[in-house]
Formats: structure tokens, sequence, C-alpha cells
């Protein structure tokens, strides 16, 4: 019969809205994490391509964290890891490992920044390029995107796993 | 190279460099300067002489720029006032570091308000601690200045701190440095001395 047929197909399709949440999800963290690395490349400005690493390097040592050879190479790679991962997320590729991925630096980012702030220690966050005190307030925001972060890599599994049970 | 912290007479606008390029005047603050203006790099350094960040930054990152870079004629080394109002005894010792800049003694001053910080900001008793560290004559000296240049001084310590609101400064220490004609801030809160070098070493070769 036609009417059950066609019943049978809409109630088998999984809803669009969860994709369309993970689609405004991911976006809006990509831009995020682009717009964390443009403040750690361009500041004061101008554009620190050639040196921008002895500024964050500097504010990454701040933390009292780790080792000047750790603080160095931290400070080279990371603008160019949250370019990736932007990159990454804006075009869905691969978007459960990169949700992973960035759900375990915003874990690292708050853990450093909680023992920071736990220590009172008064320093600048360099999350968002070097002016911005760290406090709760820079902590509340980072846990937030943690939890878009999480939010995203659960989505992306969940729809994988539809999605196969579907082709099944 | 002979280090020469304040002006020999009385405060007046900075010399050379600083006044035709303008960029480290703080249009007639007393001068507290150390090292060679025509250094290639300028390193200036807001502070607060009751902050305990500062007095880290001095101790283990100043301390050594002056050894390694201001007495090689590296760095000019330029000290700005930015007494913040929760030290209640800063703008005290600001205004005594100046009257020994005017007279020729910043160095010494700057030297013994950090080095003995926790002695006299519990209490205030600045002058009493701080006057050990110098001759009676020498200390004398520093106080007549501030009573007759009183207003001079706060005018001084005044424009210090008007220059680092417009340049944004809202913390201690916060550092500037100027090369090759242009001015970066650095991270606010101080800054270690081995990625300062890393960072001078790079200026340098440019």
């Amino acid at each position: 019969m036609a009417t059950s047929t066609i019943s049978a197909e809409t109630s088998a399709r999984p809803a669009a809205w969860p994709r369309a949440l993970l689609l405004v999800g991911r976006v809006a963290l990509g831009i995020v994490f682009l717009v964390a690395a443009y403040t750690k490349l361009h500041f004061n400005g101008a554009w620190h391509f050639s040196d921008y690493y002895f500024f964050f390097g500097m504010a990454i040592n701040s933390y009292n964290l780790l080792p000047l050879w750790g603080v160095e190479w931290l400070g080279r790679i990371l603008p160019w890891f949250e370019v990736a991962l932007g990159v990454l997320l804006i075009s869905g590729v691969a978007l459960r490992w990169v949700g992973i991925a960035a759900s375990l630096l915003l874990l690292a980012f708050i853990g450093g920044m909680t023992r920071a702030y736990y220590l009172g220690l008064e320093i600048m966050c360099g999350c968002f390029g070097n002016s911005e005190k760290l406090g709760p307030l820079t902590l509340l925001r980072d846990s937030s995107l943690l939890v878009l972060a999480l939010a995203i890599t659960i989505g992306a599994f969940l729809i994988k796993k539809r999605g196969k049970t579907l082709s099944n | 190279m002979t280090a020469v912290w304040g002006a020999s007479a009385g405060p007046k606008p900075q010399a050379g460099r600083d006044a035709a390029s303008g960029l480290f005047s703080a249009g007639g603050s007393i001068h507290k300067a150390m090292g060679s203006p025509n250094a290639p790099i300028v390193m200036e350094v807001f502070g607060d002489f009751q902050c305990p960040a500062c007095r880290n930054f001095f101790e283990t990152t100043v301390k050594q720029v002056i050894d390694d870079y201001v007495h090689t004629g590296k760095v000019y080394l330029v000290h700005r006032d930015f007494p913040l109002e929760m030290h209640p005894y800063a703008m005290q010792a600001a205004r005594l570091a100046n009257a020994a800049a005017a007279t020729g003694e910043f160095e010494a001053m700057e030297r013994a308000l950090y080095d003995h910080q926790d002695e006299w900001s519990a209490r205030g008793n600045i002058d009493g601690v701080i006057s050990a560290s110098f001759t009676p004559a020498q200390f004398k000296k520093f106080q007549a200045y501030q009573a007759q240049h009183l207003v001079e001084i706060n005018t001084s310590i005044e424009r210090d701190r008007m220059l680092g609101v417009q340049r944004n400064v809202n913390q201690t220490p916060t550092v500037f440095v100027t090369s090759h004609g242009k001015t970066e801030a650095l991270p606010g809160g101080g800054v270690d001395y081995k990625l300062l070098k890393q960072y001078f070493d790079y200026l340098m070769r440019q």
C-alpha cells in the first residue's frame, strides 16, 4: 500500500536538525580556533610570522608549567595547530577525530588555566592574544568551548553510528 | 660603558633619540634611563615599586639585562612609573626614586627599593629602610630635592602613568621593546630572562 510505504520511509530517515546543529557547532568552533590563531600571529597592528613564537612563548612561560624547550616548541606549533583544527572543523573532514583533538586541547588549556588561577598567578590568558588577563571569565569561556567541542565529538560519533545502522 | 641613571641636574626632557623621535619621551618626565640612547634596542618597563611581580621581574630578569645588554650598549633601559592605587606606598616610593634619578642615583635607588621591598611595603617606612643603603649625605640630598621639587616630581610620575594609560598598560610590570622603528608590547606581568634574551638576540640579528 502506497500510504504505509511513505510512512515507513519517513520514520527510517534521520531527522535533519541534528546534522544542522552539528554544522553550526563545528563551524562556530572552527571560527573560534581560527580567530585564536590569528590573534597569536597578528598583534600590535602587524603580522608576526617571523617572531610570533617569542611573544606566545612568553605567554606560555608565564604559566610556569613547561621547561624552556617545551615553551619554545609549543609557542611555535600551537598557532598552526589551531589553524589546522579550525580548517578541519569548518570543512567537516574527519570530524570525530578532529572533535577529540579539539576537546583534548581545550581540556589541556583549562587544566593549565585552572592551575594558574588556583595558584594566584596574575598572568595573561594568552588564549586570544596577549591583552586578556586570566580570570573566571576566561575560564568560563574556555569551559563553554570545551562543552561545544564535546558535543560536536559526540554528535559526530552518533551520526556516524546511525548512518551505519541505516546502511545495514 | 658607564651606565648613567637619571639626569645630573633636575627634571628635563629626555635627550637625544628620545626627544628626536618622541617615542620614549613622556614629555618632561624625570629621566630614568640606563645605557646608551643609541643602543639598537630600547626596553621600557612600566613598574610599581611596591608590586611583588615588579620586584621579581627586576631581580630575575632586569638585573641580568643590565649586566648582559645595557652595559654592553645593546639595550637602552627606560623606567616608567606606573604606581597602582592598590599599593598605598607605591607613590611615595616613586617620588623617592624620581628624586634619586634627578640627582643621578636612580640605579642604586631602584635596587634598594626592590631589594628591600618586603621591609618597607608592610608599614611604609620607606625612608627608614632605604636610607641604610645610602650615605646620610646622599639620602639628605634626595629628601631635599623631593621637598623642593615635589610638584615637578608628581607631574613627572603622572606623565609616565598617563603614557602607560595611552598604551593600554593595565598591569605591572609591562614591558615595551622598540627596535628597527617598531614598538612591541610584551605579555604583561614580566618575562623570563632566557626568553627575553632569545628575543633580544633575534632582534640583534635582524
